[in-house]
């Protein structure tokens, strides 16, 4: 009887078990049912950049009439079969206007990433503009108006973008670099937002005679990116101050008074 | 007495049956989207339901593309009442060299059900430890550090940034309001 009394126990706590188990795995397969079923994965893209090499035509050796005979001239595309009309640039969005070389009334607006015989337009600036084709870079420079003699002192003198690759030496870049609390001592570098997104990083002063002067970087400039990667957020920023320590050369993309510019450097 | 000793047993047997078969898997899923947002990613893990834990192994965390760390072991146990999650040797980006020490030996987060609006921090790396607590309701850190001398040499300009705790105490600590 006691026997029996026990068995009858043994079996009351198994089925409580077994109800619990059941509890706990409906439980487990309702949220398995709302849960996500794969995880997350971060493709990172390794960004390639060509590396940093600058070259004198005298290193080539080469005479005039070596080279023109290396022209294929009737297959050679050439961006001389558009002509740029006008630029409209602003702090969002840029335009054009193209036409082509032999039909200048047959003028075409069109933006950055926007085809236009063949040409993929990549880059707007002051005075001219990038186009891509077959992961080739063309520059279409604006087409000069004839001026009337009699209107020639009017012309503004139009302000000159810096593009001329200026030298640094490593050794100052290394130690402008080597203490990261030294660093904000010398620059002030704000993040920048536009429309609720972070758009690059402001300017808010730059210490006289520190090398970011000598960079040429000025109060109220907003840099958008180093050697042609974005720079718009802490992670970024960290990337580019991994990178600068072994760079061969830099490039600074900015937006000073809401005009894009690239300032170039060379570091020796 | 004995009637409360069989409901405790049977809310303890009831609560590891639901950690048992808790999607514990697809509840990391769920974190990962959650981290995304924040533009934190776990990546090349492997990950191991043990049961009562869940375990990520040989995990790489990377904040948008760039990597922060390496984690060789991060183990997650929600036990509803008493809940952690370690991180063992942590191996950080060596780019972080001056901002922090390279070899953290490891890191542990818990929460107890007794104290629901805290959250405990502790870790150590070879020659210095840390312990602290979130404050859940005041939405504040405080880390308390205990520096040895070399990584004090080493990061002398970023301890600056720190406030030394009182002399008897030792250290520094580090507030945080979010």
């Amino acid at each position: 009887m006691n026997i029996n009394f026990n068995r009858f126990l043994i079996i009351r706590y198994m089925v409580q078990l077994l109800v619990m188990v059941f509890i706990a795995k409906l439980i487990g397969m309702s949220l398995w049912f709302f849960l996500p079923k794969e995880g997350v994965q971060n493709h990172v893209k390794t960004d390639f950049v060509m590396p940093y090499m600058r070259y004198s035509i005298d290193d080539f050796k080469l005479k005039a009439s070596q080279i023109k005979a290396t022209v294929d001239r009737a297959n050679a595309l050439s961006i001389e079969s558009i002509i740029l009309k006008a630029i409209y640039r602003m702090e969002k969005e840029s335009f054009i206007v193209v036409a082509p070389k032999n039909n200048k009334v047959k003028s075409k607006t069109i933006g950055i990433g926007e085809v236009f015989e063949g040409y993929t337009l990549k880059k707007v600036f002051k005075d001219y503009v990038v186009f891509e084709r077959s992961y080739k870079q063309y520059r279409l420079y604006i087409t000069k108006p004839k001026i009337d003699k009699r209107w020639k002192n009017v012309q503004p003198n139009p302000e000159p973008i810096e593009e001329d690759v200026r030298r640094i030496s490593s050794g100052e870049v290394k130690q402008a670099i080597s203490n990261p609390s030294e660093i904000w001592k010398n620059i002030g570098l704000k993040p920048h937002m536009s429309e609720g997104k972070p758009n690059g990083f402001k300017v808010s002063f730059v210490r006289k005679g520190t090398v970011f002067e000598a960079l040429g970087l000025k109060v109220g400039d907003i840099i958008q990116g180093v050697n042609n990667k974005e720079l718009k957020n802490n992670a970024q920023a960290f990337s580019a101050y991994q990178e600068l320590k072994n760079a061969k050369a830099l490039k600074l993309s900015i937006l000073r008074s809401k005009t894009p510019m690239e300032l170039e450097y060379e570091i020796y | 007495m004995k009637k409360l000793l069989k409901l405790f047993i049977y809310i303890f047997v009831m609560v590891a049956l639901i950690i048992v078969f808790l999607p514990k898997v697809n509840a990391y899923y769920a974190a990962e989207k959650m981290m995304k947002d924040k533009q934190v990613y776990i990546t090349d893990e492997k990950v191991v339901d043990n049961g009562l834990s869940l375990e990520l192994i040989d995990a790489k965390v990377y904040f948008d593309k760039l990597e922060l760390m390496k984690v060789e072991n991060i183990k997650l146990s929600p036990w509803i009442l008493y809940n952690t999650l370690e991180l063992n040797y942590i191996d950080i980006n060596e780019g972080f060299s001056d901002f922090l020490p390279q070899d953290i030996n490891s890191v542990k987060v818990e929460h107890f059900f007794y104290n629901p609006l805290y959250i405990k921090l502790s870790g150590d790396s070879s020659d210095s430890f840390f312990n602290g607590e979130v404050d859940i309701l005041n939405r504040m850190i405080r880390v308390h550090l205990n520096v040895g001398v070399k990584s004090e040499k080493k990061y002398k300009n970023l301890l600056k940034k720190l406030r030394k705790e009182p002399e008897e105490e030792g250290g520094y600590y580090y507030e945080y309001k979010f």
